[in-house]
């Protein structure tokens, strides 16, 4: 019977183990995959304001257009 | 606001560990036991703590079914006292699944003349406002509304179905959900008692074709099925599912409609009820087959989400517990919703780390074993009972390949052995990002539309 249950005790320890380990890789690959994708949104917000600043800048009217 | 919250939290947790360190040193003095024993001491009667009050959550949610069981009436309501009904169903890229969910929306056991239908397409950047443009014109002859907006998100999108909605009772259901032909009919008789703000369906799988996915069938009927059963009986539950909700529109303008900004709009929207006094049942015929993710990182991305999001809406909500309108029942459901999301999968997590160490640094085996086993005996119990008392409402049009009887002890013990403690994980990372205040996205889950080919035909 104590072998037994030392058997299954151990079953459940490899099964506990395997399982930690493969959700904590799951959750670091999850991570990534959102940080990567949050900072592409950010490069393309930024390259979109870049491009804004850019289009403003070059029809700033010139100083003798103002006057 | 925010940053006097932090600082009485971060004082606060200075003090409680100046009081434990005080303590374990008093604790050392008197007995002669090293702070490693201390730890060890005070870690297991914590989880032994909490052990016995997931006895009780247990033997709670049990006799409180078991009474929601024998209160639960039968009886349909005559025609002519059917109430009008507006469904509002927004759609978002869902193409592969939308003609069979719209056709069983025109196929509802209702009085045709009685209900309408409000589809609004999200900005999908697929077929789905053809197909749904389709069913304009009927032969059932009844009311379908087609809005289309730009993508605004899932909550806005549903404010407007409701805004252009006419209907008595609000039915919200997602685009993702075939609906049974008696759903209708048995929410609706509810709202016949004025104090009944909403009801919440019974959301049910139907690709259960593979292990992974009978594991969250089990989980649906045993964990959240039987939970919301339970809470029906104190006519405090927690969630009104997204799948598949009713609600009495005057309460909707009363409380205020969906909130974008919450992740799990659905639960803020209960809670929002709750806190009003009004009464939110469950009706199990109620019946919504859905589609459940058929991989890992699916699933992480689904439940992530929804942790976040009922984290954030018991934070926003979080006044109700003094409120004026606070009863007992109210309390304890909106604790075994925190108790839920995040209590219990930390502890369970705690425990796991605890025994497996205690196994790997000093050989203590059975005692992971005997958690584990008893939390199993547990699961196996409320398992087959929520099982009986589910059959009734399953449907076998849908769902030819659901979970047999026989195979509940098999099922259970894998459940245990890894799906919870994986679901348990992903709880606990959430709501440290949560805490975190870390960036999140909607997170969409794939469909694979394949309900097309299961569909066989629904009796009436």
């Amino acid at each position: 019977m104590r072998e037994i249950i030392t058997i299954l005790s151990a079953i459940v320890l490899g099964v506990t183990l395997i399982t930690l380990i493969f959700s904590l890789v799951i959750y670091i690959l999850f991570r990534l995959k959102i940080n990567r994708k949050e900072n592409l949104n950010n490069k393309k917000i930024k390259t979109e304001k870049e491009i804004e600043e850019e289009i403003f800048i070059r029809y700033q009217p010139k100083e003798d257009e103002k006057n | 606001m925010r940053e006097k919250k932090f600082f009485i939290t971060l004082i606060l947790l200075i003090v409680i560990t100046i009081g434990c360190i005080y303590l374990l040193s008093f604790i050392k003095e008197k007995i002669n036991l090293s702070y490693a024993h201390i730890f060890m001491l005070s870690l297991t009667v914590l989880l032994l703590s909490f052990f016995i009050l997931l006895l009780f959550r247990y033997l709670i949610i049990l006799i409180l079914s078991l009474l929601a069981h024998f209160r639960y009436k039968k009886e349909l309501l005559k025609e002519e006292n059917l109430k009008t009904v507006s469904i509002i169903m927004p759609v978002y890229n869902e193409e592969k699944i939308l003609g069979v969910v719209i056709n069983s929306l025109l196929n509802l056991n209702y009085p045709k003349d009685k209900y309408e239908i409000i589809i609004i397409d999200d900005g999908s950047k697929d077929n789905s406002y053809s197909i749904a443009y389709q069913f304009l014109k009927n032969e059932q002859g009844i009311k379908l509304k087609l809005l289309r907006q730009e993508n605004q998100g899932k909550a806005k999108a549903l404010n407007r179905g409701i805004s252009e909605s006419n209907g008595e009772i609000i039915v919200c259901i997602d685009s993702d959900c075939v609906v049974t032909k008696n759903s209708l009919i048995y929410g609706v008789r509810h709202f016949q008692d004025e104090k009944v703000g909403a009801v919440a369906g019974n959301v049910k799988i139907w690709n259960q074709d593979k292990l992974f996915v009978k594991l969250q069938a089990l989980e649906y009927m045993e964990g959240l099925n039987f939970t919301r059963q339970a809470l029906s009986f104190l006519n405090k539950v927690n969630i009104v599912p997204g799948a598949i909700g009713f609600f009495r529109r005057e309460v909707l303008e009363k409380v205020g409609l969906y909130n974008g900004n919450i992740y799990a709009e659905d639960c803020d929207l209960t809670l929002r009820i709750l806190k009003a006094g009004y009464k939110v049942i469950y009706e199990p015929k109620a019946v919504v087959y859905t589609e459940a993710p058929e991989s890992i990182n699916c699933l992480f991305k689904q439940r992530y989400r929804w942790t976040r999001g009922i984290l954030q809406a018991a934070g926003k909500n979080n006044h109700l517990l003094y409120h004026s309108n606070a009863s007992f029942s109210l309390i304890l459901s909106y604790l075994l919703l925190i108790y839920e999301a995040f209590f219990w999968p930390a502890m369970n997590l705690i425990a796991h780390l605890f025994f497996t160490l205690l196994a790997l640094l000093y050989g203590f085996i059975p005692f992971l074993f005997i958690w584990w086993l008893s939390l199993t005996l547990l699961d196996f119990s409320s398992a087959c009972y929520a099982y009986v008392s589910d059959k009734k409402s399953e449907n076998n049009a849908y769902n030819n390949k659901k979970i047999v009887f026989s195979h509940l002890p098999f099922l259970v013990l894998i459940y245990r052995l890894f799906y919870l403690l994986l679901i348990d994980t992903i709880k606990v990372f959430a709501f440290l990002e949560e805490i975190l205040n870390l960036e999140m996205g909607w997170q969409r889950i794939k469909i694979t539309g394949k309900l097309n080919g299961y569909i066989v035909k629904e009796k009436l």
